[in-house]
């Protein structure tokens, strides 16, 4: 049977917005927080904007906006922006177990939308729909075109009123450590990623005033690995 | 924020267009060049890679990580709601919610 962009449909809109309107709000306040501090370093509207319609990835961006204010090279923004989306590589890798009887063009038009919560709606939705799939890929369509409609819209609102207020800086930075770590508790799903995960937030919280923020990330990337590779080899050790 | 202007800055335009092909890139790998690797020992090793560095981002931008304890105290107190209510797969903004708002109600006691 030949494989076309219609796999893709239908989408199902109200399982869509049921699902997807709370991960948009969240979405809302980072953005603007994004769209406030471009526009409070500088950027002008139109690299603002570029930033969320072609990196789409709101820990990059606000990575770059802070790397970029605090005089950071290029060349190390990006380095940071490639070890930050890493994981995007695994999620897709995990997802493509069921899309993989789509044709390329149509994974071409899923893949570039997905962020960590679109994954995880996705993931869910692919294992909970009947074993042809039925609306799983438009739920997975919909919901990553609903999220970056909402992502835009936000950074243009926070570009606006940054020209106008000064949002308080804590709220949100603590805000922003809350997405992370509420992502972070969502993909535990065993006591070994449980304890990958405590594991990795001490290790980078003790190496947190030892070395630079740029190196920390990949270094708890591979301390994670390290500890999760060793954790299997004893349990299968003690099998 | 300092207030920089990067207006005039050309390469901010070559900077956008290598972090949008790292992140878009990073998206299309996955679907189309990873995915068998799950059960060799390099796909079993990064499958832990998003903790540690979720853990990393983490403690980077948790404000006043480095400050006095009893300052901590209502972070530390939202985190762990958030980080609760979160692994119990209840809604994002419901955990986001809860855990701003024990912040709140924290900064205001202590």
């Amino acid at each position: 049977m030949r494989k076309s962009l219609g796999d893709l449909f239908p989408v199902p809109y109200g399982d869509i917005a049921r699902e997807a309107t709370p991960v948009a709000l969240s979405y809302i306040p980072i953005a603007i927080l994004f769209g406030t501090m471009a526009e409070q370093a500088g950027l002008t509207f139109a690299q603002t904007a570029a930033f969320s319609l072609f990196v789409y990835s709101g820990a990059a961006q606000l990575i770059a906006v802070q790397m970029l204010v605090a005089g950071a090279s290029h060349l190390a923004v990006i380095l940071a922006a490639g070890v930050l989306t890493v994981r995007h590589v695994l999620m897709g890798a995990s997802l493509s177990l069921y899309t993989k009887g789509l044709p390329k063009r149509a994974k071409a038009l899923l893949s570039p939308f997905m962020t960590d919560e679109s994954f995880a709606l996705a993931w869910k939705a692919y294992r909970t729909t009947e074993a042809s799939q039925g609306t799983a890929h438009g739920f997975f369509l919909g919901t990553n075109l609903y999220l970056y409609m909402a992502w835009n819209a936000a950074t243009i609102a926070g570009y606006a009123a940054g020209q106008f207020i000064s949002v308080p800086a804590r709220p949100f930075e603590l805000l922003f450590a809350l997405l992370f770590i509420a992502i972070l508790a969502g993909l535990i799903t065993t006591a070994r990623e449980g304890i990958v995960a405590v594991a990795s937030l001490v290790f980078a919280a003790l190496l947190l005033t030892l070395v630079p923020v740029a190196w920390l990330i990949p270094l708890a990337g591979f301390a994670a690995c390290a500890v999760g590779v060793a954790l299997e080899r004893r349990g299968r050790g003690s099998e | 924020m300092t207030g920089l202007t990067f207006a005039s800055d050309n390469s901010l335009v070559w900077l956008i267009v290598l972090m949008a092909l790292i992140t878009v890139g990073s998206r299309l790998l996955g679907f189309f060049v990873v995915g068998r690797s799950g059960e060799t020992p390099l796909g079993r090793a990064l499958h832990y890679l998003p903790y540690g560095l979720f853990a990393a981002i983490i403690v980077t931008s948790t404000p006043g990580l480095k400050g006095d304890v009893a300052e901590l105290l209502p972070v530390i107190t939202a985190a762990l709601v958030t980080g609760w209510t979160a692994w119990r797969r209840m809604p994002l903004l419901l955990s986001l919610g809860l855990g701003m708002a024990m912040a709140l109600i924290f900064e205001r006691l202590v």
